[in-house]
């Protein structure tokens, strides 16, 4: 599903040119949970987010399901993310405005589902990760492992055929924690790609194989899976 | 989706309602002003629209030269209307109308003043009122009729049915009511009461010299063929008054000007016409525009900088699928809906403040929420306001980085500050520069009115003199003075600050023959120059009774220097239409016609001759002694009055009032700037309230780690008052001479006025500071004393 090769990405600024990940060569197979893990700044959230299509790469090739998509401009990249890739992230990042309803719709609403069919799916992403008794609160009314459930509801309410999860539950307490990593496991096992970076070695165990980096280079592939 | 974005817009509305308060309520109070404003000028534009045929109507002009300066009179002899109908082709109907009369109505116990004109039945066919009783055709068939207008009708028989009744005009001719037509509105000319057949005018003037091809003094209106050709026909009138005069000099040269340029032109300068109203309307226009792009800055500049809180939300909606277009438009869609709240709101505060604006642009203006050019035009400015005060705010949310943003890594400010900072110098120099307008117009008018006007208005009282007055004025003059409380009582045909007769026929001993000088006259009796203190420069006055003075005229400096560079006159004789006079004395130069302008030459001629003349009525200046009690005073008049006038109401007015009339324009322009000035300083404050709270609540971090190093909580307001302050002085700069170059040029619009005063632009500036000081403060305040250890445990 994702091949990427020779990936390099740079941050520069007037002076200072920084390797931020340096000839990167990665293969996640549909179906797989990956976790990618590392010290603080070793780039792993950078390469999420270039597989996310939310930050360029500099050099190298991304084939996403067999296109090259490097070079994608911005409606092209937009319109391959809400079709395909669901985001969580460590701090949720629902929008206050919205209700917990409204957040999950938000996805169907740009991929223009029509509104009963918005309400069946929503209500069915909400019943599985159990939030449906709270679909009219607001994100500043729920815990934050609710907020996380109501997250990763959102991140697959479009049936994306893969999810980035950078610290889903970096902000959780270890039972809020178990329970988005259980989530997240149940949707892998229905067939969702799922790259996650992580720096909890409990977590990575929910994964197939482990990605570990280190100042911008993949030093280490192990997988999980007992043989 | 647009359900969405609305719940999204509203909520954001409501979780800010502070914000949302400032934001809405500046752009309403933008909106509103330029409701008003175009209200204003609607009814400037459609002045006379009242008159169905009003492309085919022309009032006559004459364009005259004296002395190589051409004037544009536009009264014509009396007996122009006929001719030209028979002679010049192209004219449908022409009609003579006199300059109007303020006559007493007497209905049984009634009796009420009212304006009217003596006019042509022709005029009726011209004007096309709406009749309510009665008809155009029977309407002014006879001298003995009378055309009553709606309100006269129903005030003084209350109704409009009043054909057949009858009515005693200045207690004198009885006239039987004809018809009743429907009232022309308020913006129109001729807003005429009652109308009389203009032979009744002719009967009263006889041995006037109406018959006289050479006696300019009363106005012809004239109504051309739709097809007719305006050039050809004014060029057939061209020397028509001197062909019926059998003159060859082309001294008078008549044209037809038409009524769609009456109230926004009509103004002639060497006989070329001039811009006239259009330059207010335009201003205002300006103004207008100037007050909504305030209040739209004002909406982008809060939108903007409260922009960091909606980061998030519009970085979420780019992952989860937005495209930039639908963020722009769900922006725009925003503030279209924030625009039209404040629409909303606008029109309640037109609603409330247009009984206050009536009374300043003396007009009857209302808002018309049934009128579809009121509702369009309100929707069209909020669709306007909505989307160029959005425009900004949609792109500059939607081009968010949503990685950045999420990281929680701050926008690079400097681009947006800048712009916002911009936004805020522009708002500030429109301000500054409406507050400079408005100090300079009140200074000139102040100016103006304290210049030494060459006689004494105050403790002045003036009366018509009308019935029978005229037959007892000796006594009544005698028993005013004998009150104790009158100083002096002068009568003059004309009012002191009007002058509307001149003539070109004066002769004198060494006068350039070739020379056509044009000179004011009016005629006055010998206690004229003691009631309004003017000084006799040499010579003397009237002697009491004109003893020996029958054929003694005053002059003023003006026609004196004429006639000899000196102006030591008296005791020289002088012609007027062949009629010798001596001059008894020089007046002072008075002010008279133009309030602004250098007395022109002016007779005063004994007040018997007016009247052997055929002029009629005239004024009774009454001077009081000073430490009188006025209504004591105006008691004694009119009791004194009464008893040789029964039959007339009593009416008066303080010269000094009336004086003060003549500024009702630049008075009125002063009160509508200064209404601006203080709507755009709120607005622009609205906006700076706004922009120092969020720079307040951005530098919340620092200040609290400035206030926990040892920072006064003076230091801290100093310096979050000091980038606003220096923004403030930006605009001074820029405002300072953009103000200069139009107040200068609206000056020199005034022959007598004052110089640019400096000391103006140093105190608005002064007070622009203070204001941004006092504004930014509270806020600057409020971040400088809170706790610095709640900000630092939140951060």
């Amino acid at each position: 599903m994702i091949k990427i090769t020779n990936l390099q990405k740079f941050y520069r600024t007037e002076e200072v040119e920084t390797v931020a990940l340096n000839d990167v060569n990665i293969h996640v197979k549909e179906g797989e949970f990956v976790a990618v893990m590392g010290p603080s700044g070793c780039g792993k959230s950078t390469l999420l987010n270039i597989i996310g299509l939310l930050d360029d790469l500099d050099e190298g090739s991304y084939l996403f399901n067999n296109i090259e998509v490097a070079h994608f401009k911005e409606n092209k990249r937009s319109d391959l993310r809400k079709h395909n890739i669901g985001f969580v992230f460590q701090s949720f990042n629902l929008i206050d405005e919205l209700t917990v309803f409204e957040n999950v719709e938000l996805p169907l609403v740009y991929t223009n589902v029509p509104a009963a069919e918005r309400k069946r799916r929503v209500e069915e992403v909400l019943e599985k990760v159990q939030i449906m008794h709270r679909r009219n609160h607001f994100p500043q009314q729920l815990s934050g492992g609710q907020q996380q459930r109501v997250a990763v509801a959102r991140a697959v309410v479009n049936n994306p055929k893969l999810i980035l999860a950078d610290e889903p539950t970096g902000n959780l307490d270890s039972s809020n924690g178990n329970e988005v990593m259980q989530l997240l496991t149940e949707l892998n096992e229905a067939g969702t790609t799922i790259v996650m970076v992580t720096h909890s070695e409990h977590d990575a165990k929910f994964s197939d194989r482990v990605i570990r980096m280190l100042d911008g280079q993949v030093i280490l592939e192990t997988s999980t899976v007992v043989q | 989706m647009i359900k969405n974005f609305i719940k999204s817009a509203f909520r954001n509305l409501w979780k800010t309602k502070g914000y949302s308060f400032l934001n809405i309520f500046g752009l309403a109070l933008g909106i509103a002003v330029t409701a008003l404003i175009f209200l204003w000028v609607e009814d400037e534009v459609s002045w006379n629209d009242n008159f169905v045929n009003k492309k085919d109507i022309y009032i006559t002009k004459s364009k005259q030269t004296y002395d190589g300066n051409i004037n544009v009179f536009e009264s014509t002899p009396a007996l122009f209307a006929k001719a030209i109908k028979n002679e010049v082709p192209g004219i449908l109907h022409s009609g003579r109308l006199d300059w109007g009369n303020n006559s007493l109505f007497t209905v049984g116990d009634k009796q009420i003043y009212q304006f009217g004109y003596y006019a042509d039945p022709e005029i009726l066919s011209i004007f096309k009122p709406e009749f309510l009783d009665g008809n155009a055709k029977s309407a002014l068939d006879e001298p003995t009729k009378i055309v009553l207008s709606e309100t006269a009708a129903k005030k003084l028989f209350d109704t409009d049915q009043a054909v057949g009744k009858t009515v005693k005009l200045d207690n004198n001719e009885v006239y039987t009511v004809s018809a009743v037509t429907k009232d022309f509105p308020k913006n129109s000319n001729y807003r005429y009461e009652w109308l009389i057949n203009f032979k009744k005018f002719e009967e009263a003037k006889v041995g006037s010299g109406l018959d006289n091809w050479g006696n300019n003094s009363i106005q012809t209106l004239v109504q051309l063929e739709p097809t007719a050709d305006l050039a050809t026909v004014n060029n057939k009138l061209k020397f028509f008054v001197d062909g019926k005069q059998g003159s060859n000099e082309h001294k008078d040269e008549n044209f037809l000007y038409p009524m769609e340029r009456w109230k926004m032109y009509n103004s002639f300068k060497q006989g070329i016409e001039q811009d006239g109203k259009i330059k207010s309307v335009r201003l205002f226009t300006s103004i207008a525009w100037l007050v909504l792009l305030i209040a739209c800055i004002n909406f982008m500049n809060l939108s903007t900088a409260r922009s960091e809180k909606r980061a998030k939300e519009v970085s979420m909606r780019k992952i989860v699928g937005a495209k930039k277009k639908s963020l722009i438009l769900q922006f725009l869609g925003e503030s279209i809906v924030f625009a039209f709240i404040a629409g909303l709101l606008a029109i309640g505060l037109v609603q409330l403040g247009l009984p206050l604006f009536n009374t300043f642009v003396y007009k009857d203006l209302t808002i018309g929420l049934n009128n579809w050019s009121h509702i369009g035009f309100i929707t069209a400015i909020i669709l306007v306001c909505g989307v160029v005060s959005g425009s900004y705010p949609a792109f500059f949310l939607s081009s968010f980085d949503p990685l950045t943003t999420l990281k929680g890594g701050k926008r690079r400010a400097g681009t947006s500050n800048i712009i916002r900072k911009v936004l805020v110098v522009t708002q500030f120099t429109a301000a500054i520069i409406l507050m400079i307008c408005t100090s300079v117009i009140y200074l000139q008018v102040q100016h103006a009115k304290n210049r030494d006007l060459g006689f004494d208005r105050s403790q002045v009282i003036t009366t018509n003199i009308q019935g029978d007055m005229l037959k007892h004025i000796d006594v009544i003059k005698q028993e005013l003075k004998s009150t104790g409380n009158i100083e002096s009582v002068g009568l003059s045909i004309s009012d002191i600050l009007n002058v509307g007769s001149n003539t070109s026929g004066f002769e004198w001993d060494g006068k350039d023959p070739k020379s056509s000088i044009l000179i004011g006259f009016t005629f006055v009796d010998p206690d004229f120059t003691d009631a309004l203190s003017i000084k006799i420069k040499d010579g003397r006055k009237f002697r009491p009774n004109f003893l020996g003075d029958s054929t003694s005229i005053l002059i003023n400096e003006s026609f004196a220097k004429l006639i000899q560079p000196d102006g030591l006159v008296s005791g020289k004789m002088i012609k007027m239409n062949g009629l010798s006079f001596t001059i008894a004395g020089v007046v002072d130069n008075y002010v008279y016609n133009n309030i602004y302008g250098t007395p022109e030459p002016l007779m005063l001629a004994p007040v018997d001759i007016g009247y052997s003349y055929g002029y009629t009525g005239g004024i009774m200046n009454i001077k009081t002694k000073t430490g009188t009690d006025v209504q004591e005073v105006v008691k004694q008049i009119e009791g004194i009055v009464k008893k040789y006038n029964p039959e007339f109401p009593f009416s008066y007015k303080f010269l000094d009032e009336s004086f003060n009339n003549y500024f009702s324009t630049e008075i009125m322009l002063q009160k509508l700037a200064s209404l601006f000035a203080i709507l755009a300083i709120i607005i622009s404050c609205l906006g700076l309230l706004g922009l120092a709270a969020f720079s307040a609540e951005q530098r919340a971090r620092e200040v609290s780690i400035r206030k926990v190093l040892g920072a006064s909580v003076l230091r801290l307001v100093k310096m979050l008052n000091y980038e606003f302050l220096i923004l403030v002085g930006i605009s001074c700069l820029i405002a300072f001479p953009i103000a200069w170059y139009f107040m200068n040029d609206w000056l020199k619009g005034y022959s007598y006025h004052m110089e640019m005063p400096w000391i103006i632009f140093l105190s608005i500036a002064a007070l622009a500071l203070i204001i941004a000081l006092f504004t930014i403060s509270t806020q600057a305040l409020r971040a400088a004393t809170s706790n610095p250890t709640k900000t630092l445990r939140n951060e």
